[in-house]
């Protein structure tokens, strides 16, 4: 009574191993939900730091433009009006001279003065340097132009202020700096310009500053300082540098609402991610051990599939198909609770439970109609040992029936295997059962390899039925299949008929039977006898 | 009285301590340079002289001088003491920054590569360091600012072992140096002062 092995097993030994598996499946679920988490949260932070360094580049970025702009604009226009005052032929020192060079100054705040020269001597100027002339002894900068340059220094202070010396030819410019940096910095900010690798100017003017050459470009964070820093570079008519600080304190209380917001919806993503784990793991769990209990208690459901002659169009049989309804109502797609019972080693479960069912349901019938032909799916599994042909014969004396009644689907997949498999095929054969090859096509069997199979039928997957209507035939591989089929001998069933288009195609290519929608959908076993009447 | 002076008037010397000489006595005769302007005399002086720099003429800003150096090739023809127009020109260019900068003395130097005769090397170099004096005398220098010499193959600043090595070499530099009071008898070697003394 092999058949009722599984109900009478030791529930110990029945349990242990599937408990182990319980435990190993939630460590699993376990990792994979740490690892969601903690890859969450990363992306979180670094997206919200990423904005937040983003947000503050760019501020500072402007800043930086803003000053550097400013600043090339006063010494490229410092250098025409020098260039202007060279060219002028009006007499040096005359009237008309001086009141150009007090016009030129009063229409640039940052001038302080305009001197006239000749050689060392300051022929006439106007501006706040008068007669003294300032004479730095070093220049800062003798460019190839012909201008020289004095930095702000102590050497061109006057009064308190350090100015900026420019001088081109007779004419030269006092500059003062603080009014070439923009004033219009916020309170925590400070700022520098370099030009040439020389501080021209800071704001505010007694800020402390770090060398550009000290930095690299872009923002720097000097968290032992606790500020802030941005270097940037320009390189437009001279080489300049603009440095910004500010303090962290400052960056950490603009961002806080973005880092506090990006929290809360990492936290709530979190919760979601959990939840979601959660069920997953728990439907999972909970769908192996339920399909174990409905399998237990032969709660496994078998419906029918009609197979229609193609030329006639009379049901000649059917495909017995799995069905599982779930103790709250909910109906579990094959493919997903097949492939679990594969997993979980019981499919064998599975095909015990339809057989028995169909026998029960078709029995009396299948007695009257020695003719329909139904066809019972096998597993590879269940080519793995003997129970399935105990259990056919068994069930199929109890019922007395004949073995051809029932025909057996098997996969390619189950054909590969062994020379067990191969065995008990031929035994199964020769008791009287039709053996037929499912989903053929899909896998990787050549010709000679079936060949060597003792095969009745050949189901063509739905997969080359679809593709009568998608394409052009002559270009798919059907056409060589059903050629390879009538080599072998085969009779075929077209899987998945779906439109009369097809049904005719497959009739002309001599296709003898065929299962689909444009038959009937898979039937209950009351619906099925009800098709089979009135398909006569 | 040091050194002979050329049909132009300008001072020709064959020593160092003629120069000194020459620049102690010029310094005390015509108005020096402020102490503490000579560094923005030179400056400036430097960068109107770089912006009109060309031919291969190179000026450079020394710590109490300035130096140009002017390419023999460039400047004259093989063998020749005349002055291409090339670089006529530029010297008239370079001699309104002089005359504007006249507080100071030009020592013009000719040099010439190790090839042939020495003798010949050292009169050719001074003819042609004696060219650019009477040209810049004839545009306008005061010739008291000029002092001209030969150093002939004596004080090479490349090897005369290459071609390019020895076009290094043939060469007119011109030395400006800013008149300055007081602190050359102190910078310079007693004998000088005592020759000057004597005189």
């Amino acid at each position: 009574m092999h058949s009722l092995d599984t109900g009478i097993m030791p529930t110990q030994s029945y349990d242990t191993p599937a408990g182990a598996r319980r435990e190993k499946a939630l460590m699993i679920v376990l990792m994979v939900a740490m690892v969601g988490v903690i890859g969450l949260l990363s992306a979180l932070g670094w997206y919200a730091w990423r904005q937040s360094i983003g947000a503050e580049e760019a501020r500072l970025g402007a800043l930086a433009e803003r000053l550097g702009q400013r600043a090339e604009t006063v010494l490229t226009d410092a250098r025409t009006l020098l260039e202007m005052l060279n060219n002028s032929t009006v007499a040096r020192c005359s009237d008309k001279h001086i009141r150009t060079m007090q016009e030129e100054a009063i229409a640039r705040p940052y001038v302080r003065a305009v001197g006239s020269w000749r050689a060392a001597e300051r022929q006439c100027g106007v501006g706040f340097i008068q007669g003294n002339a300032l004479k730095p002894p070093k220049a800062s900068k003798i460019y190839p132009n012909g201008v020289v340059a004095w930095w702000p220094g102590p050497d061109t202070a006057l009064g308190n202020v350090e100015l900026f010396i420019m001088r081109l030819g007779e004419h030269d410019l006092a500059i003062d700096t603080r009014l070439v940096l923009d004033q219009r910095l916020s309170g925590e900010q400070r700022a520098g310009l370099w030009v040439d690798g020389l501080l021209l100017a800071n704001s505010p003017p007694d800020a402390v500053l770090p060398e550009p050459t000290t930095l690299s470009r872009g923002l720097n964070i000097a968290p032992e300082s606790n500020t802030i820093v941005a270097r940037f570079s320009l390189d437009t008519i001279f080489p300049m540098d603009v440095v910004a600080v500010q303090s962290s304190g400052h960056f950490f209380s603009r961002y806080a609402k973005t880092l506090a917001a990006a929290g809360v919806l990492g936290l709530l993503l979190m919760g979601l991610w959990f939840l979601f784990v959660k069920h997953l793991s728990k439907r999972h769990l909970s769908l192996t051990a339920e399909l174990r209990s409905a399998i237990d208690h032969d709660g496994i459901d078998a419906v029918y599939q009609p197979i229609v002659d193609l030329n006639t169009g009379r049901c000649v049989g059917a495909e017995i198909l799995a069905r599982w309804e779930r103790s709250d109502g909910e109906m579990i797609r094959p493919d997903l609770f097949v492939a679990i019972a594969e997993q979980q080693g019981i499919i064998g479960g599975i095909t015990h439970n339809v057989f028995r069912r169909a026998i029960g349901d078709l029995g009396k019938l299948l007695r009257k109609q020695s003719d329909l032909r139904i066809n019972l799916n096998l597993s590879p599994l269940d080519l793995e040992d003997n129970a399935i042909a105990d259990l056919l014969e068994t069930e199929l004396r109890k019922a007395r029936l004949p073995a051809a009644t029932f025909k057996l689907e098997i996969t390619e997949r189950g054909l590969i295997d062994s020379e067990e498999a191969r065995a008990l095929i031929s035994a199964l054969r020769q008791r009287g059962h039709q053996i037929a090859i499912d989903d053929f096509g899909t896998g990787y069997s050549s010709l000679s390899y079936l060949e060597s199979f003792e095969l009745d039928t050949l189901k063509l997957d739905k997969a080359f039925v679809d593709a009568i209507e998608t394409r052009a035939v002559t270009s798919s591989v059907i056409p060589h299949v059903i050629e390879m089929a009538r080599s072998l001998e085969l009779d075929m069933v077209a899987e998945g008929i779906e439109s009369e288009h097809q049904a005719q195609w497959l009739r002309e290519q001599g296709v003898q039977m065929g299962q689909g929608y444009l038959y009937s959908k898979p039937l209950s076993a009351a619906d099925f006898k009800a098709y089979l009447k009135t398909s006569g | 009285m040091q050194g002979i002076f050329s049909q132009a008037g300008i001072r020709v010397i064959e020593s160092d301590s003629e120069l000194t000489a020459v620049r102690r006595k010029t310094a005390a005769k015509h108005s020096p340079v402020d102490t503490d302007s000579i560094g923005y005399y030179l400056d400036v002086q430097t960068a109107r002289l770089q912006a009109l720099a060309r031919e291969g003429v190179s000026v450079e800003r020394r710590d109490d001088h300035l130096l140009i150096v002017m390419p023999g090739t460039a400047s004259f023809a093989s063998d020749s003491a005349l002055l291409k127009s090339n670089m006529l020109g530029l010297l008239d260019d370079l001699s309104t920054v002089l005359q504007e900068f006249n507080k100071s003395l030009i020592f013009i130097g000719g040099h010439s590569d190790s090839l042939g005769d020495s003798g010949y090397n050292l009169y050719l170099s001074r003819q042609r360091a004696l060219a650019v004096g009477t040209h810049l005398s004839k545009v306008g220098i005061d010739s008291w600012r000029l002092v001209v010499r030969g150093f002939g193959d004596a004080k090479p600043i490349a090897t005369n072992d290459t071609e390019s090595g020895r076009a290094g070499n043939r060469r007119i530099e011109l030395t400006v140096w800013p008149l300055v009071a007081e602190d050359v008898a102190v910078t310079q070697p007693s004998n000088v002062a005592t020759q000057i003394a004597m005189k």
